[in-house]
């Protein structure tokens, strides 16, 4: 039985629509993913930000009278945060609290370094706060939510595609059937 | 005539603008103490608990004006740029942990300069017109 040449167009088109369809929704989809993969790292280091923020100015008070009692407290509720595996304040060069050895912190990498400067004197920095991400745990979370949106994309294009072609077979069969 | 006369008294007292007097507020200290002069980052270090001695090594008590004294705030306005809220703020941030404790509160200028007469290790603040020879001014906050 050979293929009526009507049928071997309406064939190619629905090749060709079909390797469209999932050319646009693979390109789609990693663009979503390392946008949202980005966009979550960002969200996650501003709460992060905003954390230090909230505390900056008793870490600072801590640092300026090296006050380990105070600096301690700071430590421990910025250390409560998930994505925080562990804290340090520092006056000037001296380490006044920490939840962790100091050794850790030389050992990593991926440390983010706040400045504290005087309650009195802007021009003065009296220490510095060291935290250490949880980077696996950062990662992990954004690598998480960028797969669900690409999930998601994959998912509405599947359904798409299966509607286009649904509609299309209908077309074919009221014209040529 | 009169009319005219205050009218005219009128608009000149509406053109000046109030202005709050401004005290020179001074730092003082008993007058056989050893200290001639002390740096604005020092008088701060001591009025705010990070410092508890002189530059001699002395120790250093600080004094500070009742609650509701008007020197009291022209003193932190001018040494930190800070109201006094701001300045109990920072105390009570403090009051758990027993690092640093407040300035001792006086009652008044009278109280401030009696014990300053009787303790070395009293630093003080007054307003400069209440200076007398029996205290030594060691540094103007403005």
């Amino acid at each position: 039985m050979s293929i009526k040449p009507h049928n071997k167009i309406a064939y190619r088109v629905v090749a060709v629509l079909l390797f469209s369809a999932l050319l646009v929704a693979l390109t789609t989809a990693v663009f979503f993913y390392n946008y949202t993969y980005k966009q979550e790292m960002t969200t996650i280091q501003s709460s992060l930000d905003r954390l230090v923020n909230a505390v900056s100015k008793t870490a600072a008070i801590a640092a300026y009278l090296d006050d380990k009692v105070l600096a301690q407290e700071v430590v421990n509720g910025i250390a409560a945060d998930d994505f925080v595996k562990s804290v340090s304040l520092h006056s000037q060069n001296t380490l006044i609290a920490s939840n962790q050895t100091h050794d850790a912190f030389l050992l990593s990498s991926e440390i983010m370094k706040y400045p504290l400067t005087s309650p009195f004197f802007a021009d003065e920095e009296v220490g510095q706060l060291i935290i250490h991400g949880n980077i696996e745990l950062i990662r992990s979370q954004a690598r998480d939510i960028a797969f669900e949106h690409v999930t998601l994309i994959s998912i509405y294009s599947f359904i798409f595609i299966i509607i286009l072609l649904f509609y299309y077979f209908i077309i074919l069969l009221f014209y040529y059937f | 005539m009169n009319q005219l006369l205050s009218l005219t008294l009128l608009i000149l007292l509406l053109l000046c603008r109030a202005e709050p007097l401004r005290a020179d507020v001074v730092l003082v200290v008993n007058k056989s103490s050893d200290i001639v002069f002390l740096s604005k980052k020092h008088v701060i270090d001591i009025y705010m608990g990070r410092e508890s001695t002189f530059p001699n090594g002395e120790d250093v008590v600080p004094l500070d004006q009742n609650v509701e004294s008007p020197l009291r705030h022209e003193f932190y306005k001018q040494l930190v740029n800070k109201q006094v809220s701001e300045i109990n703020a920072y105390w009570a941030r403090l009051l758990f942990s027993g690092r640093a404790t407040p300035p001792r509160s006086v009652d008044n200028n009278k109280s401030m300069l009696i014990m300053l007469q009787e303790n070395k290790s009293f630093i003080g603040y007054i307003d400069q017109n209440n200076a007398s020879d029996e205290v030594k001014i060691i540094h103007y906050v403005n």
